[in-house]
């Protein structure tokens, strides 16, 4: 009988946290995936580390693309992390470099964040998929992770874990084959990711290139809608999502342990 | 400073090098894959025909067209990610087309490159724009993959480029310079890019509808529209040739495969121009002219929407 997978609460802000208990979650999910100018402090990031903690939950890191300044920022967060006496921390990782920063940090457990995971996520895509042969259409379907040369090298870096949307036309895996495990995302899907911040435009350039100050960029959700598109997109911050599709029924199959929730867009 | 431009068809091939062309790039989908996977399912990430070569004749024809006058001439497998029988049928070809003359192939799927390595080790790799190195330990870590050259991402500042290329010495690397910005960051996109009127959904009007409004939705809509209202192909980053020049780049790369050849050959020679203007006048008159020079050939006057390096340019 397949196991039910486990359940993680994928955190917007630090206050969510507080009030998890009886949810039946195993897992807080933290940090910012998208931006580096939104990464917490060490101090809030512990905060909510603790917070998970002390109801019983594991920590899961979320940390964004970055440049050398926001590799410089990841580093103080997973220094800290490492300081911490406990175990089971991950950190989703959707920057390469930031995986190489976590080689010094073998306490850590490194997961392939959504952003290098390329699954194809465009919401136009389920009315594509139905002309293509099959060989076309798998590669609409699969995450791209399924032979040995991908997951070797994940191995190399210690990733066991990738993540994963539910896009509108489905997702098909089969994670055990080349022993990964997989969680997926449920209520939105990630479609799109942006430095020309519209939250950042002062008319002549975009503060997410030089460091941004902008206070509660992600206090406005945009549906941007168009008849060619099916499903509206749903801009928050620099990031366009998607809804999710359906969470497919048989992802313990697939190889998929983890369902993390998403209340709302990051 | 080199020039990449893009190429489609073997003929262009003398013609690009003439106008000074330095480095060409293409996409190669064999009659085999097309039906195997179809166009959709193309490896290069460029889902219409004018965008391909499609004959290893052709192949052959256009890297002679380049070797005779001492340009390169470069294949691109970069689609984000292929399944394992798409992986390997990409390294079948990849090896003809290394008999035909190509010089590197632009690849940006991890499985891929580990293949490379593999099967064809003596390929020279240059990791596409779509493998987002965003920072210096990015970079080391592709070069740790089997790559020579990287492609940088559009959406760096020239100051970052720099940092990047200085931490790296032993790593070639591209910046891009006209036509085809993307709104977005493309290495980690997944709009498709396959509609047949070549609109694609970034530069699409939409209605816009504040589901939360903190009071500064009006501005924000008014950001995102400004997509809709610019022709991205209209890109340009004259202004910061100097910079990049400064920043170590090794290459700069025109967009814009299958577009016509009359607009290849025009960016190619104004872009030659500011290479060489850059070599005998200051940062200032060069803007000046780069400015001058993106009105003749567009007929409007830039603007942040089409600038390559907004937050070195801005005013």
């Amino acid at each position: 009988m397949a196991k039910t997978p486990e359940k993680a609460f994928y955190a917007v802000n630090p206050a969510s946290v507080r009030k998890l208990e009886g949810g039946g979650y195993s897992r807080v999910y933290f940090g910012a995936e998208f931006c580096q100018w939104r990464l917490p402090s060490p101090s809030v990031m512990l905060k909510v580390l603790r917070a998970a903690h002390e109801q019983g939950m594991g920590f899961t890191l979320l940390t964004p693309w970055a440049t050398d300044s926001g590799i410089a920022r990841i580093n103080l967060l997973l220094e800290s992390l490492s300081g911490e006496a406990v175990k089971g921390i991950e950190v989703v990782v959707n920057d390469f470099g930031v995986l190489e920063a976590l080689r010094k940090h073998r306490a850590l457990t490194p997961v392939l964040g959504r952003l290098l995971v390329k699954q194809k996520r465009c919401p136009r895509i389920p009315g594509i998929v139905k002309g293509l042969p099959d060989a076309g259409r798998e590669s609409y379907l699969k995450p791209g992770v399924e032979d040995p040369e991908t997951a070797g090298f994940l191995k190399k870096y210690r990733i066991k874990r990738i993540e994963l949307d539910s896009p509108l036309q489905g997702v098909d895996a089969d994670l055990k084959l080349v022993g990964l495990k997989g969680s997926i995302y449920t209520t939105f899907a990630f479609v799109t990711t942006t430095r020309h911040c519209p939250a950042s435009f002062d008319g002549e350039t975009w503060q997410a290139f030089t460091g941004c100050r902008i206070k509660g960029c992600t206090g406005n959700i945009i549906e941007l809608s168009n008849p060619e598109h099916k499903e509206p997109l749903l801009m928050r911050g620099n990031t366009q999502f998607t809804r999710a599709g359906e969470i497919p029924a048989n992802i313990s199959a697939m190889g998929i342990d983890r369902i993390v929730v998403m209340e709302e867009t990051p | 400073m080199r020039i990449m431009s893009p190429i489609d068809k073997a003929e262009e091939a003398a013609v690009l090098v003439q106008a000074g062309a330095d480095e060409l790039y293409g996409g190669f989908v064999s009659p085999a894959w097309s039906r195997r996977y179809s166009l959709l399912g193309s490896p290069n990430h460029r889902y219409f025909p004018s965008a391909q070569f499609t004959t290893l004749k052709d192949i052959k024809r256009a890297a002679k067209d380049a070797h005779a006058s001492g340009a390169k001439f470069y294949i691109a497998f970069n689609s984000p990610s292929y399944t394992p029988e798409q992986r390997q049928d990409v390294i079948t070809d990849a090896g003809r087309l290394m008999d035909a003359g190509t010089d590197a192939f632009i690849v940006s799927d991890i499985g891929l490159l580990r293949r490379f390595a593999e099967q064809l080790p003596e390929a020279v790799i240059h990791l596409s724009t779509l493998g987002a190195v965003y920072n210096s330990e990015s970079a080391k870590f592709f070069a740790g993959l089997g790559a020579n050259r990287i492609v940088l991402p559009r959406e760096l500042t020239v100051a970052e480029m720099a940092g990047i290329v200085k931490a790296n010495p032993g790593l070639e690397f591209d910046a891009f310079i006209l036509i085809g910005k993307c709104p977005n960051l493309e290495g980690f996109c997944s709009f498709t890019h396959c509609d047949p009127a070549q609109q694609w959904p970034c530069e699409k009007k939409y209605e816009a509808r504040a589901l939360r409004d903190d009071g500064r939705a009006g501005g924000i809509i008014a950001a995102q529209a400004g997509w809709s209202e610019i022709n991205r192909r209209q890109a340009c980053g004259l202004c910061s040739v100097p910079g990049l020049i400064d920043a170590g780049v090794t290459a700069l790369k025109i967009v814009g495969r299958g577009g016509p050849t009359e607009m290849k050959l025009k960016m190619v020679s104004a872009l030659r121009e500011v290479v060489e203007l850059s070599r005998r006048t200051s940062a200032e008159e060069l803007g000046c002219f780069a400015r001058a020079k993106y009105a003749d050939m567009f007929g409007r006057e830039c603007s942040p929407f089409v600038c390559y390096y907004p937050a070195d340019n801005s005013r």
